[in-house]
């Protein structure tokens, strides 16, 4: 396997990314799917600028402040400490086992289109879900801003689904339900 | 106008209706069943466990299964599909579990930015000039439903909208898409039928919200 060629500032490293053969590194990553700045010129990526503080005059910041306070009150929304902002999700399926890790193909959830190819390495993955790396296994893989408790960070996210086994009665069944299917086929 | 720069948390919250034995649903089951990670089940936060309730909440999902009602919410957008796996996953081993009802709710919080903004949404959903018998009335809450859903599908889809203090700003509204599945006339609800309505329905119904979000926006001259 050949060295990585970009190394990102958040620990996210060695992975890479091809689309259309070009290689591109996560904190591109970032730019180039979560801002939508696929059209620009790569000097011009650049990371969002901070919200700005509106000011608002004393006396409507006060009034504004207590409906909401007492709009809450009366309506519970649940507490949100830890969120994502501008997500980039993609679906993955192994396509190859490696020495260090694996290749899989990816499909954008987020805008659909061709599809993807990268290379992650097994430290990325974590333990738990370790068991499931197989060719053909299906993980997420995700790219955002989390929000935690007030912090801000970029984070990179890869989760392998898991989904029921099939059981022996489930694979019965589904024998089943094609030999009648079978038979209810006319042929002309 | 870009929706990116007014959208700041959204939230993912499934509802299934049916009957329900909260007692089984735990975080140990759930490892045992290989749907959740076995580190997870030891590190969930339970908050009750009954056989008429139960609550626990893992880093990205809470749970809440009362007799009659199983609650699945999730603050962090990457995790959504997993949630939907989870579920999915959870009435595949209780196949006979008899689901009445599935709501696919999306909460957006919405950061409107200026006090101006803040004011001209709520006003411009009730024209606050026919509440001018009231001192600075303001609009703190709004349901809209589709009852015979445009898609012909049995259920309904409701929109709410109310403040959020969610934001980074002090002017946040939080839009709830309700996304509302009922079964057939023929159907018992015993068959999978929600579990296949979740898995037709549940890109689509993420798709739709940010339609909505935006066609909302835009008509309101946000």
């Amino acid at each position: 396997m050949t060295e990585p060629t970009m190394v990102t500032s958040n620990s996210i490293q060695n992975r890479r990314i091809t689309e259309s053969r070009k290689l591109l590194d996560i904190d591109k990553a970032f730019a180039f799917y979560i801002h939508g700045l696929k059209d620009q010129n790569e000097d011009l990526l650049k990371l969002p600028k901070h919200n700005q503080w509106i000011e608002a005059d004393s006396k409507g910041k006060i009034i504004l402040t207590e409906d909401r306070l007492n709009a809450i009150n009366e309506i519970s929304l649940p507490e949100h400490p830890n969120y994502y902002t501008l997500t980039q999700r993609w679906l993955g399926t192994i396509t190859e086992i490696t020495q260090d890790g694996f290749n899989a193909k990816l499909e954008d959830l987020n805008a659909g289109g061709t599809n993807e190819y990268a290379e992650f390495f097994s430290t990325e993955v974590s333990k738990d879900d370790k068991p499931l790396v197989s060719i053909g296994a299906v993980f997420y893989w995700s790219l955002g801003y989390a929000n935690d408790k007030g912090s801000v960070k970029k984070e990179s996210i890869i989760r392998f689904q898991r989904l029921p086994q099939w059981s022996s009665e489930d694979i019965d069944s589904a024998v089943d339900k094609a030999r009648a299917q079978s038979k209810a086929l006319k042929w002309l | 106008m870009d929706i990116k720069s007014f959208v700041e948390i959204k939230t993912l919250h499934l509802t299934f209706v049916g009957n329900f034995n909260p007692a089984i649903v735990q975080p140990f089951w759930l490892a045992q069943k290989g749907l959740i990670r076995e580190s997870e089940a030891q590190e969930v936060k339970v908050e009750v466990i009954h056989n008429e309730f139960t609550r626990f909440s893992l880093d990205w999902v809470r749970i809440e299964v009362r007799q009659d009602r199983f609650d699945v919410h999730c603050s962090q957008e990457p995790y959504f599909d997993i949630v939907r796996d989870l579920c999915f996953g959870i009435f595949n081993y209780l196949k006979e579990t008899p689901i009445k009802a599935l709501g696919i709710n999306h909460i957006w919080h919405c950061d409107l930015k200026t006090a101006d903004k803040y004011y001209e949404f709520g006003n411009s959903l009730s024209p606050l000039k026919n509440f001018d018998f009231l001192n600075d009335a303001r609009m703190i809450l709004l349901e809209i439903i589709e009852l015979k859903r445009s898609d012909g599908k049995p259920g309904a889809y409701r929109i709410r909208i109310e403040p959020s203090d969610k934001v980074s700003s002090l002017f946040g509204v939080a839009i709830n898409v309700n996304d509302h599945f009922g079964l057939e006339p023929n159907e018992s609800g015993q068959n999978g039928e929600m579990l296949k309505i979740l898995k037709n329905n549940f890109d689509a119904s993420g798709k739709r919200v940010e339609e909505v979000v935006n066609l909302l926006l835009a008509n309101l001259g946000i």
